[in-house]
């Protein structure tokens, strides 16, 4: 596309850009395809693509929501001191132990 | 007469699980577990006690598939998804007001309407996958993921982080696949804007 003349680059882009749903949508799509057991079907996901293609930003984006969509899954693995995860309170954990011993005591 | 090496349950009886090392042993996974999914920690401490007197009330059926931590969490995440269940019969469960502002900033583009603002596009991140292996990433990813409003904040650890499908997100909660769609996009919108300014954007400082 660089190679292009400025003058006819911003045309052709625009119109190119037209045959694809605007960058907004295709950030909403992009988490929906996440979402949908039945996937959005052949032609969104190729107008998607094709939008991929033109515009570095969506395509940047969707593949950050794939990383987001992995690091979540990771994410309740990490339970190491420091982490900023919340504790369980000394007082609870006492009341919790006394609880488990009187069911125990009772069964 | 045959020797007794197995429980009733099917599980050695050294196996057997401890309940009195539970509370030391998963107490606190348990409880971030419950406080991340409902935003109240004397709930959350309540909702661990309960699942520790479950598991102890149904040990036999433990068969030893899982790790105890795994099986007591399936418990607890039951017991969280029976209370969202009468929540979402009792309040109007959406917060889709959320992040509104913050979308149409992202996507005001004079020339190109509703494509990206060059200042909001999102930047490269170098390297992302090494960050899972930091446990920096994590504390910034628990910290961004728990900035998210209570009731997005909810949908998406039951979606992304729980992996339970859209339909019964929706029918626990009684909202609208278009709702959970809604929510669920923020979020992440949100998400990958916070981890952006506060990892990738920060770590790329501190190497210049």
């Amino acid at each position: 596309m660089s190679l292009l003349p400025k003058f006819i680059q911003k045309p052709l882009i625009g119109f190119l850009a037209s045959l694809t749903p605007p960058c907004r949508r295709i950030v909403a799509l992009g988490s929906q395809r996440i979402d949908s057991a039945s996937g959005l079907g052949p032609i969104i996901s190729l107008r998607i693509r094709f939008h991929c293609v033109l515009c570095k930003a969506c395509a940047r984006y969707l593949q950050q929501l794939d990383f987001l969509h992995e690091a979540a899954a990771q994410s309740s693995q990490h339970f190491a001191p420091g982490s900023g995860r919340a504790r369980l309170p000394e007082e609870a954990k006492q009341r919790i132990r006394e609880r488990i011993r009187c069911e125990r005591a009772s069964q | 007469m045959p020797e007794l090496t197995q429980s009733p349950a099917g599980l050695r009886p050294e196996s057997r699980p401890d309940p009195e090392r539970w509370v030391d042993e998963h107490g606190d996974y348990l409880f971030h577990f419950a406080l991340s999914r409902l935003r109240d920690a004397s709930l959350a401490e309540d909702f661990v006690q309960e699942t520790l007197l479950a598991g102890l009330r149904g040990m036999d059926r433990y068969q030893g598939r899982s790790t105890e931590r795994t099986w007591l969490a399936g418990i607890l995440r039951n017991k969280v998804l029976d209370h969202f269940r009468v929540a979402g019969r009792e309040t109007n469960f959406t917060d889709l007001e959320f992040f509104t502002d913050e979308e149409e900033r992202t996507f005001e583009n004079q020339e190109y309407p509703d494509h990206w603002n060059p200042a909001h596009a999102p930047s490269e991140w170098t390297d992302a996958g090494s960050s899972l292996d930091r446990e920096e990433f994590w504390k910034v990813f628990h910290q961004c993921s728990g900035k998210l409003p209570d009731r997005i904040g909810r949908v998406f650890l039951l979606r992304e982080v729980d992996r339970i499908s859209s339909d019964e997100i929706c029918s626990t909660l009684k909202i609208s696949p278009n709702n959970l769609w809604v929510m669920l996009h923020r979020a992440r919108l949100a998400l990958r804007r916070c981890l952006e300014i506060h990892w990738f954007k920060s770590a790329e400082e501190d190497a210049e």
